[in-house]
């Protein structure tokens, strides 16, 4: 993704003085841990992407001046309002007959997504097997079946800090073994 | 969180932070966010190994539904409940398990009332004696354990000083008393098992009916009580009161079989009763391994496996050293 273009928005009226380089600053230092936040949120690098680029067009005609640092903020908070708002669309448009199966299905995979192989899914099966139960079920139910973890929680009677541990460890763990498979 | 010193924790930080943000029933607050910039930004790795797992992650949820509900059959599935425990063929069985403070068995064993006709049975870390008693009740003592029994003309005394015990007892009129620290545990022609773990005491009755009565250690858990088959009765002293729960009881007899069962259970004292069968002491660094809870089956044969895995379910590190095996908290 290219920077915000300056040009464009300082042709802008609506664009504070100064505003622009700010965010151009902001771009370089955080796109890439702003389109990985999306992105972990919508599930979906494309519209990560539109997202960001969403917020930094709505910085631009912010308002009020204020600090880098608050920019900063802003930023998250514009992108994180924006997805919020993307997902509630999506799962309006998610309610779909497959959900009977995956109840909590709020984010519906987008087209752009590069589903994992059949291979790729036998190998995490593999890795799964090498956890302990607990922990293994927890990822599929979260992961796959796309249960929230405060239901799980409420279910299983461990806390969802705990299971958002054990979801972790086996992402990790399926991870690694993808890795070592790959460059065996 | 602090810079990694491998490939696997920073996958593992990674990971962590994709199970935060991800989290669409979340709010990810100022402060989070400041926090994943500064580790996203904090090293060029970081931000590699964030989007390798995001894209596992998703690649996995846009998985076809042949696959998706495959895994699901295989490691989703909620587990059947198991058969309700299973009567004892034995008439009357009673397992006591113990895990009484040095000092307190020192006091014990000085008290007055054991000193003529008691006898002192004791094993090591590992190891299980059987016994023959002379009123023909059998006693399996469990590992790094210490028995005193006393038998007087009206009752039958026994006091679990340590560790864990297996009593088959032989019916006859005099009564047959189990003293575990804070309770006491009388037999009404029962099964039952009890496990002290420093003031905290647990009975499971698996067969008939027990009586339990609070000692001087316990005054706030109020009277006596009664408890039946398949009850499972726990004093905690942090509480000062008792609590009542269903529990297949025979599991909590594994230990005979090499198998040492834990029910939501804090993970200090899982450690204090799993060092009566590690030739390396267990040892928590840190208060919060109180807090934290353990639910399963421990295989002393298999502790090193134990102990590998038991990162993945609790957040732990486990350090094992020539000596003792340190576990500490990461959260």
């Amino acid at each position: 993704m290219e920077p915000p273009s300056a040009d464009v928005h300082t042709a802008d009226a609506a664009t504070p003085p100064g505003r622009a380089e700010a965010v151009t600053e902001l771009f370089r230092r955080h796109n890439r841990a702003l389109v990985g936040f999306l992105a972990a949120r919508l599930d979906s690098e494309a519209e990560a992407q539109e997202v960001a680029q969403e917020a930094y067009v709505r910085l631009l005609q912010l308002e009020q001046p204020g600090a880098a640092g608050f920019l900063r903020a802003y930023l998250f908070r514009i992108a994180a309002n924006l997805a919020v708002d993307r997902l509630r669309r999506r799962s309006v448009r998610a309610r779909a007959p497959m959900n009977e199966l995956f109840e909590e299905w709020l984010d519906t995979p987008t087209p752009d997504q590069r589903a994992l192989a059949d291979g790729e899914v036998r190998q995490v099966a593999e890795a799964l097997r090498q956890l302990p139960r607990e922990v293994s079920s927890v990822f599929v139910m979260h992961v796959i079946e796309g249960r929230s973890l405060q239901r799980i929680a409420r279910e299983t009677g461990v806390t969802d800090r705990m299971l958002r541990y054990r979801v972790a460890r086996a992402l990790a763990h399926c991870r690694q073994y993808l890795d070592g498979e790959a460059s065996r | 969180m602090k810079a990694v010193d491998s490939e696997p924790e920073r996958l593992q930080q990674a990971a962590m932070w994709w199970a935060r943000l991800s989290d669409k029933h979340r709010v990810a607050s100022a402060d989070e966010i400041a926090a994943w910039l500064d580790w996203a930004a904090e090293d060029q790795a970081n931000a590699d190994a964030f989007e390798r797992v995001r894209a596992l992650a998703s690649g996995l949820a846009a998985a076809d539904d042949a696959a998706r509900r495959s895994l699901v059959a295989e490691f989703a599935v909620r587990p059947r409940r198991r058969q309700v425990a299973r009567a004892f063929a034995l008439a009357a069985c009673v397992a006591v398990l113990a895990l009484a403070g040095g000092h307190a068995f020192k006091r014990l064993a000085m008290a007055p009332t054991l000193a003529p006709q008691s006898q002192h049975y004791a094993t090591t870390v590992g190891v299980h004696r059987d016994i023959a008693l002379p009123d023909g009740s059998q006693v399996a003592l469990g590992a790094d354990s210490q028995l005193e029994t006393r038998f007087g003309a009206d009752q039958r005394q026994l006091q679990l000083q340590r560790g864990e015990a297996f009593f088959e007892v032989a019916r006859e009129t005099r009564s047959f008393v189990v003293d575990a620290g804070p309770l006491q545990v009388r037999a009404l022609g029962t099964a039952f098992n009890v496990r002290r773990t420093g003031p905290r005491v647990t009975v499971s009755v698996t067969h008939g009916r027990v009586r339990i009565a609070p000692t001087e250690a316990a005054a706030g858990a109020g009277g006596a009580m009664e408890a039946v088959a398949g009850q499972r009765v726990s004093y905690d002293p942090l509480q000062g009161r008792f609590e009542v729960s269903r529990v297949e009881v025979d599991r909590m007899l594994g230990w005979r079989n090499d198998r040492l069962e834990f029910i939501d259970e804090p993970l200090d004292l899982v450690l204090a009763d799993i060092n009566r069968y590690s030739p390396r002491p267990l040892r928590g660094t840190e208060p919060t391994l109180a807090r934290l809870r353990f639910t399963g089956t421990v295989r002393p044969s298999q502790l090193e496996g134990w102990l590998a895995a038991l990162p993945d379910i609790l957040p732990l590190r486990v350090e094992a050293g020539p000596d003792e095996v340190v576990v500490h908290a990461t959260e």
